[in-house]
């Protein structure tokens, strides 16, 4: 699968079209991540995405590792957005093919669930109001806790 | 002595007002331990924050569930809050 951590714009057009599917792919799914211009009755001006680089990289690698484990993934992507950002700007991009539908559907699922709790990126939303860096949420855990207890 | 690069990121490299900072340290050491030299050294403010129990740690670039295990092969550790990618 391909990993790209970028600071420039991603482009749903280009991401979509990276990795061709080969013959033996059955299906392909995929999740886009956009930057809302609201949250929490907010209005959200831009937000900046901390990182850390080096771990950022193992991280996503260890996540994809373990959607391999898990289901027969043929190839996809995987791509984060960092710095800073505006309202409409794309932020995640998860491509899952596989040769059959619900494989795709449940790794793309995996993959975005244990990002979003356990990759190093950190968002900092910017408004009229002030920064306010944004704090994890309780459902984001869960959704990772539901994995690990289908796992045992 | 070991030289111990020590990262911080999100919010709380805000609140200590730094991104990096090194330390020489004696091995082995355990993530609790650097967070007392780090007290000591830069002030009261960073044992106190790096103490809060919903700051996490990485030695090497790898999550530490236990921060009182000690070290011996270690060159960089890292301090920082919940993620909150995607």
């Amino acid at each position: 699968m391909r990993l790209i951590i970028s600071e420039s714009a991603l482009l749903i057009n280009e991401l979509s079209c990276l990795v061709t599917p080969s013959t033996c792919v059955g299906g392909v799914n995929s999740f886009t991540g956009y930057m809302r211009d609201n949250n929490l009755d907010r209005n959200v001006n831009a937000m900046f995405l901390d990182h850390y680089p080096g771990m950022t990289e193992s991280a996503l690698a260890r996540i994809i590792e373990q959607a391999k484990n898990r289901w027969p993934i043929i190839d996809g992507v995987v791509a984060h957005r960092v710095g800073k950002v505006v309202p409409g700007d794309l932020l995640v991009y998860v491509e899952v093919q596989t040769a059959h539908r619900q494989c795709a559907f449940d790794a793309c699922n995996f993959i975005m669930d244990t990002l979003k709790t356990t990759a190093p990126f950190w968002k900092k939303e910017l408004t009229n109001e002030g920064e306010f860096w944004v704090e994890q949420r309780d459902s984001d855990v869960i959704a990772l806790d539901k994995w690990q207890q289908r796992e045992n | 002595m070991q030289k111990l690069n020590v990262l911080f990121f999100g919010q709380l490299s805000e609140k200590l007002n730094t991104r990096e900072t090194s330390l020489m340290v004696d091995l082995p050491i355990s993530v609790n331990e650097v967070v007392k030299l780090l007290g000591q050294r830069h002030g009261a403010v960073f044992n106190e924050c790096l103490s809060a129990p919903h700051i996490l740690a990485a030695v090497n670039q790898q999550m530490q569930t236990n921060k009182d295990i000690s070290h011996s092969d270690i060159n960089e550790i890292a301090f920082f809050p919940p993620v909150t990618g995607g």
